[in-house]
């Protein structure tokens, strides 16, 4: 069933001239669908429990998730590429908690040989949890209009990402009882995810927003010192409010 | 403790998330209009202090039943939240408009703009703190003075900017319109 959820996205992708516009995305998903005949294969010819089925679904997994990264780059870019100014200081922003999330994440879990894969595997996507909320959160301090798609990528593959990470750490608990419902509730989710996008890119997307027209950079370099420092005395004005001269009337 | 702390990293990022997508209702897009002048309240201040005069309500007071008294309290109280909680809209469309000048900026300097996002919790939390002080029966005429002047002063270098970007537009649509009849439309 998720196997033809994915080749229906990639279908509507296509044929509706998204692929274009979302590449990576787009080689994401083929990429999954790859996995899921390459793992389909392997578990037909060895087995599901066996060394190769493993060997080959975790490698195929890095492969995925490598492609999964590069589709929340492009997300990025979608959203705020357009603005010159605010991308040049929002990519770095992005890396530095994406970084520091999977940091922490790395540091958090429990650290069992048999469980490395799966570890790295959580750090990465709790990573790309944080990018995606850091991205939106960044859009609504501007005021940047995220247009529906690119709305429902970002939240498919933000609760993806966050239904993995609980998945992983539970596993991570209880390894030999949860190892079924693991994989499950991984396919459910991706497969609510494949839903979520097939309805987003149903439509063709409209054509790519144009580039807004800038101001000369000394507008910016003139008037936001002015405003913050403005913005500065306010907050000293309301500092002084409360304590002094407070008369009761 | 590792599952508690993931669960609880899992739940921050949800709750953000949440918030992120939240209707942005009281805001307007970024490519809306020049909004009209955010300094409109911030003039009413002279209205609003004759009617808050110490004096007139001392007066007041010494003549007046009790139950006058309290009413015009309550009515003086209720004006001072109102004009407090209009001078932070116009703070707020003058943040807003800030945005705007940031976002169609080429460079924009992140010491700038930590420093805004700063300022904007802080007065955010100030602003409920004085708040709780007027619910709390308090008038604050001088300080609520000088935040009317700030504002004024604020919106109107914003103003200016704002009607620069304006010139700006309305000088490339007629440059896009010349291109036009010159040499793309061949009727």
């Amino acid at each position: 069933m998720t196997a033809i959820a994915q080749a229906l996205l990639l279908c509507l992708l296509v044929a509706r001239r998204n692929a274009n516009i979302y590449p990576a995305f787009t080689a994401y998903i083929f990429m999954t669908l790859a996995q899921s005949g390459l793992l389909y294969v392997a578990i037909r010819g060895s087995g599901f429990s066996s060394l190769t089925t493993y060997r080959i679904g975790w490698a195929t997994q890095s492969v995925v998730m490598g492609a999964r990264a590069f589709a929340v780059a492009e997300l990025c870019r979608q959203v705020l590429g357009r603005f010159r100014g605010v991308w040049l200081l929002a990519r770095w922003i992005l890396l530095i908690c994406g970084t520091a999330v999977l940091l922490y994440a790395l540091l958090a879990a429990n650290h069992q040989l048999k469980l490395l894969l799966s570890t790295a595997e959580l750090g990465l996507e709790l990573a790309a949890a944080a990018v995606i909320v850091t991205l939106l959160l960044f859009a609504r301090y501007y005021d940047i209009v995220v247009a529906r798609p690119v709305r429902l990528l970002a939240i498919g593959l933000c609760l993806y990402s966050c239904v993995s990470v609980l998945n992983d750490a539970i596993l991570e608990r209880w390894v030999s009882r949860y190892v079924t419902l693991w994989n499950q509730s991984g396919m459910v989710a991706f497969l609510g995810c494949l839903l979520l996008w097939a309805w987003a890119f149903r439509h063709s997307a409209p054509q790519r927003a144009a580039i807004p027209m800038f101001m000369d950079g000394t507008v910016y370099v003139n008037t936001i010192p002015e405003m913050n420092w403005r913005l500065r005395s306010l907050n000293e004005q309301l500092m002084q409010v409360w304590p002094q001269g407070s008369s009761r009337t | 403790m590792s599952l508690f702390l993931i669960s609880s990293a899992v739940g921050i990022l949800l709750m953000l998330l949440l918030w992120a997508l939240r209707r942005n209702d009281n805001r307007a897009p970024y490519l809306d209009p020049v909004e009209e002048p955010a300094r409109q309240h911030a003039t009413y201040f002279g209205l609003i202090r004759q009617a808050m005069s110490h004096e007139d309500f001392e007066f007041l007071a010494a003549r007046a039943p009790v139950r006058l008294v309290r009413r015009t309290h309550q009515e003086r109280q209720r004006i001072a939240l109102l004009y407090l909680e209009n001078l932070r809209a116009d703070f707020q469309r003058l943040l807003r408009l800030a945005s705007v000048i940031t976002v169609l900026s080429p460079e924009i300097a992140a010491s700038h703009e930590f420093g805004r996002m700063r300022l904007s919790i802080r007065f955010s939390w100030r602003y409920r703190i004085v708040l709780f002080g007027l619910y709390a029966g308090h008038l604050l005429m001088p300080q609520l003075s000088n935040l009317s002047q700030i504002v004024g002063d604020f919106s109107f270098r914003m103003e200016s900017a704002m009607q620069e970007l304006g010139e700006r537009a309305s000088v490339a649509a007629e440059l896009a319109s010349t291109l036009n009849r010159s040499g793309l439309d061949p009727a």
